[in-house]
């Protein structure tokens, strides 16, 4: 289950500023083999034992990763928190999506793929299946920020 | 000038080597999405360079770190706006500011368009062929 | 069979029909799908036959990010469709109904702030927005920048019911006002018309009136019946 929350919230266990959590905290952890694969995928960027990354665009430090590769580690390293997941682009979002228990934030919809069988379940409430289900809350949720004003 | 396109600047061009950049903007507001890993936040920082030359001297940056960031641009008239991390960044109050002040002209690294008065000329994405980095129409 | 799928529900499906029963001499299949998420999964599902077509009645307005990720979708089905699937060119039903260029005659709304606004708002739309930077008159954009989240879709639906709030032109129900599609007069104080007469009586007439306006013509000479 893949659990998205639409109205933000000032906790601990929120994530909603991923470079800066990333740079204090994430990329002092140790990369698994998975995560360097996911570094690769996403930012074309081989990491180095020692914490070096080379990239089309020069040689950096872990921290001259995108925001979007820094947020989907946030994500693996911390299942546990809720992750602000806006700042990615499609093709983070459709690795975020095949992963399975966990909670990502985002207040309004970005079209990328999702897997028919996602389960997705928004404000630990209602419960939808793939892009056809996640399509459909979000027009319900515009008609009602519309009513509302919001 | 009302009623007319008003652009800081029409195009930015440069070179950091090995990559040559021709940016050409088509609106006033431009939106720079796509996929992550693209190359939004290296340019941002070749444009911290860049604002310190004569003539792109307009150009004023925010991103995560910038200290009181809705004071700081607030203050900002006749300037090329380029706001990095722009989505946890903008809010309904910045988002009136960039649709009313016209001075301004802007590039938001940002995929949420809600409330912004784009055109279908505003959407970005950066491309690199060759070692040259252009904005290409988002499709 | 040729189908015009709208994703209205109220004045707007009925405005559609309207349409179909005078213009096209119910040569159409009007169908609501009550949503643009409805639009795009029907068309999902559908199994088009060699003889039909589909006219698309989408709301696309550009600054709002829910609406643009769908028309991306429904752009993908039309391209794959050869042809059977059309997307009319529309922004929203209520800009059809604001840029009838006797809107404010008939109505006889005496709202002058709001007639400015609709002036300076049609004047300054291109590309499915409203470009602010066209608008030169401080009230106007005052009055649009007190919207909590702007948008060209409010814009419009707002003015649009300011504009029709008089006696029965309101387009806000579940069908269109009876004063466009009536023979007039259908006011409820007839001793004290608020309206602004048009100059035909018959419903069939006045209905024919808008439809051959000029931003309605633009959008169904793309409909072949």
């Amino acid at each position: 289950m893949i659990d998205i929350y639409t109205e933000k919230k000032d906790s601990k266990d929120w994530i909603l500023k991923n470079d800066l959590y990333f740079n204090l905290n994430t990329c002092n952890e140790e990369m698994s083999q998975n995560e360097i694969e996911l570094i690769q995928q996403v930012d074309e960027a081989k990491l180095t034992p020692d914490k070096h990354i080379e990239t089309k665009y020069g040689l950096g430090t872990i921290r001259n990763l995108s925001s979007g590769c820094k947020t989907l580690l946030n994500i693996v390293k911390h299942p546990d928190k809720v992750v602000c997941v806006e700042e990615c682009g499609p093709n983070v979002l459709k690795i975020i999506f095949e992963m399975d228990n966990i909670k990502v934030y985002m207040s309004r919809p970005t079209l990328f793929e999702i897997p028919d069988d996602a389960e997705i379940r928004f404000n630990d409430t209602d419960v939808v299946t793939g892009n056809s289900g996640y399509n459909t809350w979000w027009s319900r949720e515009y008609e009602r920020r519309e009513m509302d004003d919001l | 000038m009302k009623g007319e396109k008003w652009m800081i600047y029409k195009n930015i061009t440069f070179k950091a080597d090995p990559f040559s950049y021709d940016l050409v903007f088509d609106d006033r507001i431009t939106l720079v999405g796509g996929d992550s890993g693209t190359g939004k936040t290296v340019l941002y920082e070749i444009l911290e360079d860049l604002r310190l030359t004569n003539e792109y001297k307009a150009i004023k940056l925010f991103n995560y770190k910038s200290d009181e960031f809705l004071e700081a641009m607030k203050r900002c008239r006749n300037n090329f706006i380029v706001i990095d991390n722009a989505d946890i960044l903008i809010n309904d109050d910045i988002r009136t500011f960039i649709n009313f002040e016209f001075s301004n002209q802007y590039m938001l690294f940002l995929r949420n368009c809600d409330g912004l008065n784009v055109s279908d000329k505003s959407f970005k994405v950066l491309k690199l062929d060759n070692n040259r980095i252009t904005l290409e129409e988002e499709l | 069979m040729k189908y015009l799928w709208t994703e209205d529900t109220g004045a707007g499906l009925h405005f559609w029909q309207l349409v179909n029963q005078l213009f096209f001499d119910n040569e159409l299949v009007i169908e609501s799908k009550e949503s643009n998420q409805g639009i795009l999964n029907a068309l999902s599902d559908l199994e088009i036959k060699e003889s039909d077509k589909y006219y698309i009645a989408f709301d696309y307005v550009v600054d709002n990010q829910d609406i643009r990720n769908k028309y991306r979708l429904l752009r993908s089905l039309e391209k794959k469709s050869e042809g059977k699937v059309i997307i009319l060119d529309i922004i929203c039903f209520e800009h059809l109904i604001l840029a009838f260029d006797k809107l404010v005659s008939w109505t006889g709304t005496r709202k002058a702030d709001k007639i400015k606004i609709r002036e300076d708002v049609l004047s300054a739309i291109e590309n499915h927005r409203i470009n602010l930077s066209k608008i030169n008159s401080k009230k106007t954009l005052q009055y649009i920048a007190g919207f909590k989240r702007y948008s060209t879709e409010r814009v419009m639906k707002s003015l649009a019911g300011e504009l029709t709030e008089n006696e029965k032109w309101s387009v806000r129900g579940s069908l269109m006002g009876e004063c466009w599609y009536k023979d007039c007069c259908v006011s409820d104080h007839l001793y004290n018309l608020r309206c602004g007469k048009p100059e035909v009586e018959h419903g069939s007439e006045k209905m024919r009136m808008l439809i051959w306006s000029e931003e309605i013509q633009k959008i169904i000479k793309e409909v072949i019946v």
